[in-house]
């Protein structure tokens, strides 16, 4: 390998990427609008779910517990009339839920409040109950229903409770985040996002790019070397991937205090092994296809959907089926989150981060193999 | 020496066998050109030579040494050169000229530099002759991108001639390149390199193959001829005639092809160009045609081109008479009357920007005339050419065809129009019948009609076994012909061509301006843009259009007139003098 041909490639591909719009663009300004998106636009604590509330009590307390629902910012309470009326609602879709009070709601909660201060056990015929019942169609929010109107209802009795705080214990089971917590949450499956598409999408493009403007076939008849041209393509977009890394993690933590618990030594480590990776996909991508509109499809194919889907990033791949598991172990963005999120929300898990960083390092030397053996000096 | 033994390469995917079994022997230290139309193997040749094609069964012996193909091998084994050992000793430039658009000049000739190692010391040196030679030197910075096609062509073989090779594999350096820059290119591969360097030159242009000392004849796939221009004109000699002072040219030449001894036959300007059988006696051809033209002279033997060579060589032309005789032959065209002008363009400017690309140009065509648009690349023909068509909208200026402004879309004036693209415009997915039945559809034939215009057009040129096929897969000469039917189905007032046969083989050629020639005699009027001079004479007008002005307009022979030596100046010589001359006053 001569350092005079690696070092003038080099510089050619940074010129390249400096004089082309769309490569800065994709490594800063895009990472800002997914940062923008997953930190003000998704939000996974739903507010103002439509819900009906059915009355059948006339006690104060229901009432009281009638206003708690409708002051709450989860919920948008209608009132209504019958259970039929709220019902026929939930299924025309103008509400997600019902929030029933039963008959004597207030009579059983007063003689169980009565019982407890009188050191009387609470009889399993009647506690004081109230139904909820959810829209299961779209079951992510049907869950946030369910949580949220539990706390309300847990939180009330706690209220009522604080009286005499000693006689019933509630214990306080919400267990959705606050607000803030979303973007903590998610800043490692962006922070995947962003690198896995700076790094293969732009690569799958610019080797693409090259065949199809006939440059590759004059460059592959110089006396360059494989590893010459393999080098010469890693370098500039590991640079251009660093820098974006940076501008994303400051970006995160200026505008949206996500927390980084962990060390720069750690982040460092397993984010150059991912880079590579990435890279290295890339680039294999781009060699097979000669195409740059295919390079493009290829490269969201590959990286963009399983980092959505299979990285544990929205969804949790415990609760996959099997087979679905088992394929998200062969996509390097699942190892990355997984440190990701460490660092951000724990800290320095040596024992996960080294896991991760070696299972990374094999997939480089895996794809590194197969693209040496794929980039051949040859046209075909 | 370079000595290539029964190589043959298949290509899987479009099962095409792009070289059959092809050997030949290239000395040292020669210019050496290979020709042949587009698909014939050339590429593929000259990159199996530079070592980015893997043949699948032959061998390339240089200077006594096999080429291996496989990456590992032992370079010691003096028998033996690894790619990696050819490459150092040559330089190649591809078909699409590997440069870097998005890099500068200066920039594109310091990366070539380096992967060819050339010594830092040397490299501005050798970089300030080089644009000497090249004459970029005061565009230094500009983008690769931003040149003309020539100055596009010239960069690419600079960064080729950097070092000096002992190989250089030149592939259709020329291909799209104006005849001057075409000279430039010559000039520029002999200035530069010394006696030890052997060329393998390809080009579709067969005169500038006649230049040269040694070629070698492809046609799909095989070597049909190998020796020099010379040797294969001996083969023509006294075989090519001129008829003189033809007042109907295009159906003289029409008469004349139906001959049974005549193998071709071309208009040059006023005279009518023959290529005689090697058994037809002339006086025979002379009194058959006496027969049918009142008082013509004699023909008058001349010296043979190298074309004639190759159209011998290749077969002579088989279609004797053009069908599209009988298409046109009802349609509305009247041969009796003159008419007013078919296509009137009036002080026609472009700008873009604060570049005047097109600068007041006015001329017009009347009805069954063939009218060439001839220029250097970047001279702004295209964008006249394109205006004319209603593809690009003027920033002053009418263009009128049969008198209705072509910029008036509510019009049917698009409907009078054909246009066949350079880059044939047919849909590569759909098959030939679906591309036919679209454009009839975008040229708003319908019912009966359409289906009779499909018919016909398939069995006119001879596309009805190939109509189920998908277009992408037809031959170039093919493509051209379904090209030219989808374009001229409608029976079109005015037809457009833009560079209508780069690349395509000579005889398919001779066929295409046949059938041009025919719909010319029934009425219609042919705009076309064209770099082969031979082209060029087949026109009733020419404007050669230089720096976004006409800089001369007339026939093909009042041109030629211009030059000192009337007699035997070619149309070639007279654009150049054109240009010398505009150059002289405002270079």
């Amino acid at each position: 390998m001569k350092m005079t041909t690696v070092r003038a490639l080099i510089s050619k591909e940074v010129k390249q990427i400096r004089r082309d719009a769309s490569s800065i663009l994709v490594a800063f300004i895009m990472p800002m609008l997914v940062l923008f998106v997953f930190g003000y636009g998704i939000s996974f604590n739903i507010e103002n779910i439509k819900m009906e509330l059915v009355n059948l009590d006339s006690g104060t307390m229901s009432h009281e517990l009638t206003d708690l629902y409708a002051s709450s910012k989860y919920f948008n309470i209608n009132l209504a009339a019958t259970t039929k009326d709220a019902q026929k609602r939930v299924e025309s879709g103008e509400a997600q839920g019902i929030i029933i009070i039963p008959e004597h709601f207030s009579k059983k909660f007063m003689q169980g409040l009565y019982r407890m201060r009188t050191n009387q056990m609470i009889t399993r015929n009647h506690p004081p109950e109230i139904q909820i019942i959810s829209d299961g169609t779209d079951p992510n929010t049907a869950s946030y229903i369910e949580g949220y109107a539990s706390g309300i209802f847990s939180k009330y009795c706690a209220s009522l409770n604080k009286t005499k705080p000693q006689i019933l214990s509630i214990n306080d089971r919400l267990w959705f985040n606050s607000t803030t917590d979303t973007i903590n949450f998610l800043m490692a499956g962006a922070l995947t996002m962003i690198l896995s598409i700076v790094g293969t999408f732009l690569t799958a493009l610019v080797v693409a790019k090259e065949w199809e403007r006939g440059t590759m076939e004059a460059l592959i008849a110089t006396p360059v070397s494989i590893w010459e041209i393999i080098i010469s393509k890693i370098i500039p977009y590991f640079v251009l991937c660093i820098f974006s890394l940076i501008f994303s993690i400051s970006y995160g933590i200026l505008v949206f205090q996500v927390p980084f618990e962990g060390s720069i030594l750690a982040l460092s480590l397993v984010t150059s092994v991912f880079i590579t990776v990435s890279i290295l996909i890339g680039l294999i991508i781009s060699t097979t296809a000669k195409d740059q509109f295919v390079a493009s499809m290829g490269a969201m194919t590959v990286t963009f959907l399983p980092t959505f889907m299979l990285s544990g990033f929205v969804f949790e791949i415990k609760s996959m089926p099997f087979w679905l598991q088992c394929l998200s172990v062969i996509f390097p963005a699942k190892y990355y989150v997984s440190s990701i999120r460490t660092l951000c929300l724990v800290g320095d898990v040596w024992d996960i981060i080294l896991r991760d960083t070696l299972i990374l390092s094999g997939m480089a030397g895996i794809l590194m193999f197969s693209l040496k053996k794929k980039l051949k000096k040859n046209i075909e | 020496m370079i000595s290539i033994d029964n190589i043959t390469k298949t290509f899987n995917e479009a099962k095409i066998v792009a070289l059959d079994g092809v050997s030949c022997k290239i000395k040292s230290n020669k210019v050496v050109g290979f020709i042949g139309p587009d698909g014939s193997g050339k590429t593929t040749l000259l990159r199996i030579v530079a070592g980015i094609l893997t043949p699948d069964s032959g061998d390339v012996v240089i200077n006594g040494r096999q080429l291996c193909f496989s990456e590992k091998v032992d370079s010691h084994e003096k028998h033996q050169l690894s790619i990696a050992q050819l490459q150092e000793m040559t330089s190649y430039m591809p078909q699409r000229f590997g440069l870097y658009e998005d890099l500068s000049i200066i920039e594109n000739l310091d990366l070539y530099a380096n992967l060819h190692n050339i010594d830092k010391t040397i490299k501005e040196e050798v970089f300030t002759r080089v644009l000497a030679i090249t004459k970029l030197s005061q565009f230094r910075t500009r983008l690769a991108g931003n040149l003309s096609g020539g100055m596009k062509q010239k960069l690419g073989l600079a960064c080729a001639l950097l070092k000096k090779p002992k190989i250089l594999i030149l592939d259709e350096p020329s291909v799209g390149v104006d005849p001057i820059s075409r000279k430039d290119l010559i000039m520029m591969v002999n200035s530069m390199l010394d006696e030890h360097t052997t060329v393998l030159w390809s080009t579709a242009y067969l005169d500038e193959a006649e230049e040269l000392d040694h070629v070698i004849l492809l046609n799909e796939g095989k070597i049909i001829f190998e020796g020099s221009p010379t040797e294969a004109k001996r083969c023509v000699s006294n075989r090519v005639y001129v008829f003189t002072d033809i007042q109907e040219k295009r159906r003289f030449t029409a008469e004349l092809t139906k001959e049974e001894g005549v193998m071709d036959s071309i208009i040059h300007g006023n005279k009518i160009r023959f290529l005689k059988k090697q058994e037809t006696e002339i006086e025979s051809i002379h009194q058959n045609m006496i027969r049918k033209f009142y008082g013509i002279l004699p023909p008058l033997g001349i010296p043979p081109t190298f074309e004639d060579a190759c159209i011998d060589m290749l077969g002579g032309i088989v279609e004797k008479e053009s069908p599209l005789d009988k298409y046109f032959h009802s349609t509305f065209y009247d041969p009796n009357d003159d008419g007013d002008d078919l296509v009137d363009a009036m002080h026609l400017t472009k700008k873009f920007g604060n570049f005047v690309a097109v600068d007041d140009i006015s001329f017009s065509i009347k009805r069954g005339q063939i009218f060439g648009l001839l220029g250097p690349n970047g001279s702004g023909k295209s964008t006249t050419f394109r205006m004319l068509c209603g593809l690009l909208r003027q920033t002053s200026g009418t263009a009128r065809i049969a008198g209705i402004d072509i910029s008036n879309i509510k019009s049917d004036v698009k409907v009078m129009i054909g246009y066949m693209a350079q880059k044939f415009s047919l849909y590569p997915i759909l098959s030939v019948r679906q591309n036919l039945e679209f454009f009839s559809g975008a040229y708003r034939i319908r019912g009966r009609e359409k289906k009779d215009a499909i018919n016909q057009m398939l069995e006119i040129f001879h596309l009805s076994n190939f109509q189920n096929m998908n277009a992408s897969v037809l031959s170039l000469g093919y493509k051209q012909r379904l090209s030219l039917a989808c374009s001229i189905m409608h029976r079109p007032r005015v037809l457009f061509l833009d560079e209508p046969t780069s690349g395509v083989d000579p005889i398919t050629r001779r066929e295409f301006w046949m059938h041009i020639n025919t719909m010319v005699h029934h009425g219609m009027s042919v705009v076309v843009t064209t770099h082969f001079m031979d082209e060029a004479e087949n026109c009733d007008e020419i404007a050669l259009i230089y720096k976004g002005k006409i800089r001369a307009s007339s026939t093909p022979d009042a041109l030629k007139q211009r030059c000192k030596n009337k007699e035997t100046a070619t149309l070639e010589q007279a654009f150049m003098e054109v240009i010398r001359e505009v150059d002289e006053v405002s270079p």
